[in-house]
C-alpha cells in the first residue's frame, strides 16, 4: 500500500496556509498595522504598503487550494515557497532589531510578526516557517496525482478484502 | 539546480492570478482595503519630518474634558462633534456616548454622511484605542489634507477608550450614537 505520508504533509501545508490566508482576510488592518512595523516597505506610495493586506491573503488562499487540489501545482509550491523565504527573513530581521533594541535574548523574542495568530515567540515561529517552507518545496517535487493514487489503492485494498 | 519551463510558466501565471485577484479584493471586497487611499499617513508626511510616530500636530483633550463636552454631543449641528475612529466591531462593543463611527480604513464608507457635521462642528474631538494606537492621529490627518476640515478645530483624546473605560466613564453598546 502506498504510503499517506506525501498526502498527510500536502493536506497539512494546505490546512496551513489557508488558515493563515482567512484570518489575514479577515482582518486586513491588524495585518497592514503588522507590515507597517517591520518598516521595509514605504508609506508613500500607499499602494505599496497596501498591496500586502490585500494580496497576500489571496495569496495564501491560493496556494493553498492548489496545492490541496492539484491544480498549478508546481507553480503555487514554488511562489508560495519562495514568498515564505522572503518572508521569513524580514521576521528574522525584525527580530533583530527588536534585540539591539532591546538587549532580550533570541529565544525570549516574541511580538506579532503579521503571520496570523497575534503575537508569537519568534523562534518557535521560525521552526515552524521552516518546516512549511520544507514542506510548501516538497510539494512541488511531489510527483503524481496523491489524492487519486490514494483513491485507487484504497479501492484496490477493498477489493483485495472482498469488500 | 534549474527549474522546468513548465513550472515556470505555472509559477508566472499562479503570480499574475493572485496579483489581479488581489487588486480586484481590493476594489469589491467592502473590508478590504483601498489601495490608491494612504491609510498609514503619519503626521512625519504632512510636516516635512516633524512629528514621528505617536508625535502630532494636534491639540489633546484629556478624559476630563471629553466627559465635559458629553451634554454638547447631542446638539443639531453638535457643536462638538466626537468621532470614533476604530472599526465598526469595536464601536458596537461600545464607544463613548454620542461619538459618530468614522473607521479611518473604511472612511469612504462614512465620510459623505458626515462631512455636513464635520464642518459644521466647532470643535471635533478624536479617539481610537488609546496607548500605542496612531488611528485617530492618521484620520485627523486625512481629515485636514484630504477633506479641508480644519486642523484648529480638532483635538485628539489620546488615552481613547482605554483611559476612558479606566476612570469609570459611560460606555454606549451597539450601532447607535
Amino acid at each position: 500500500m502506498r504510503s499517506y505520508l506525501p498526502l498527510f504533509i500536502r493536506v497539512a501545508v494546505a490546512a496551513l496556509l489557508i488558515s493563515y490566508g482567512v484570518e489575514k482576510f479577515q482582518d486586513p488592518v491588524n495585518f497592514l498595522k503588522s507590515i507597517h512595523e517591520y518598516d521595509i516597505l514605504p508609506v508613500q506610495p500607499s499602494w505599496m504598503l497596501n498591496l500586502g493586506p490585500n494580496v497576500i491573503p489571496i495569496l495564501e488562499l491560493a496556494a493553498g487550494l492548489c496545492i490541496l487540489f492539484g491544480f498549478l501545482r508546481r507553480g503555487a509550491a514554488v511562489f508560495m515557497g519562495g514568498f515564505l523565504v522572503l518572508f521569513t527573513g524580514a521576521i528574522l530581521w525584525r527580530t533583530l532589531g527588536v534585540m539591539d533594541e532591546t538587549g532580550q535574548a533570541f529565544s525570549e523574542i516574541a511580538f506579532d510578526c503579521g503571520c496570523g495568530g497575534g503575537e508569537v515567540v519568534i523562534w518557535e515561529k521560525m521552526v515552524l516557517n521552516a518546516a512549511l517552507i520544507v514542506g510548501t518545496f516538497y510539494c512541488m517535487f511531489e510527483r503524481g496525482v496523491v489524492s487519486m493514487q490514494v483513491a485507487k489503492d484504497s479501492a484496490g485494498d477493498s477489493a483485495n478484502h472482498g469488500d | 539546480m534549474r527549474l522546468p519551463t513548465s513550472t515556470l510558466a505555472q509559477t508566472a501565471v499562479f503570480a499574475l492570478g493572485v496579483l489581479v485577484l488581489g487588486v480586484l479584493n481590493s476594489y469589491i471586497n467592502p473590508n478590504a482595503l483601498r489601495l490608491h487611499v494612504a491609510h498609514i499617513n503619519p503626521t512625519e508626511i504632512h510636516n516635512g519630518g516633524e512629528g514621528k510616530g505617536l508625535e502630532h500636530g494636534y491639540q489633546t483633550a484629556s478624559a476630563e474634558d471629553v466627559k465635559s463636552y458629553l451634554d454638547l454631543l447631542y446638539e443639531d449641528p453638535p457643536y462638538v462633534m466626537m468621532i470614533d475612529a476604530r472599526s465598526e466591531a469595536h464601536y458596537q462593543e461600545g464607544h463613548i456616548p454620542g461619538s459618530f463611527l468614522l473607521d479611518h480604513y473604511h472612511q469612504d464608507q462614512y465620510i459623505k454622511e458626515l462631512k455636513p457635521t464635520l464642518e459644521e462642528s466647532a470643535i471635533i474631538v478624536i479617539y481610537c484605542t488609546g496607548g500605542d494606537c496612531e488611528d485617530s492621529i492618521f484620520l485627523s490627518n486625512s481629515l485636514v489634507y484630504n477633506h479641508g476640515v480644519e486642523k484648529e478645530k480638532i483635538f485628539i483624546f489620546e488615552g481613547g477608550v482605554e483611559v476612558w473605560e479606566e476612570k469609570g466613564y459611560p460606555m454606549k453598546e451597539g450601532a447607535e450614537r
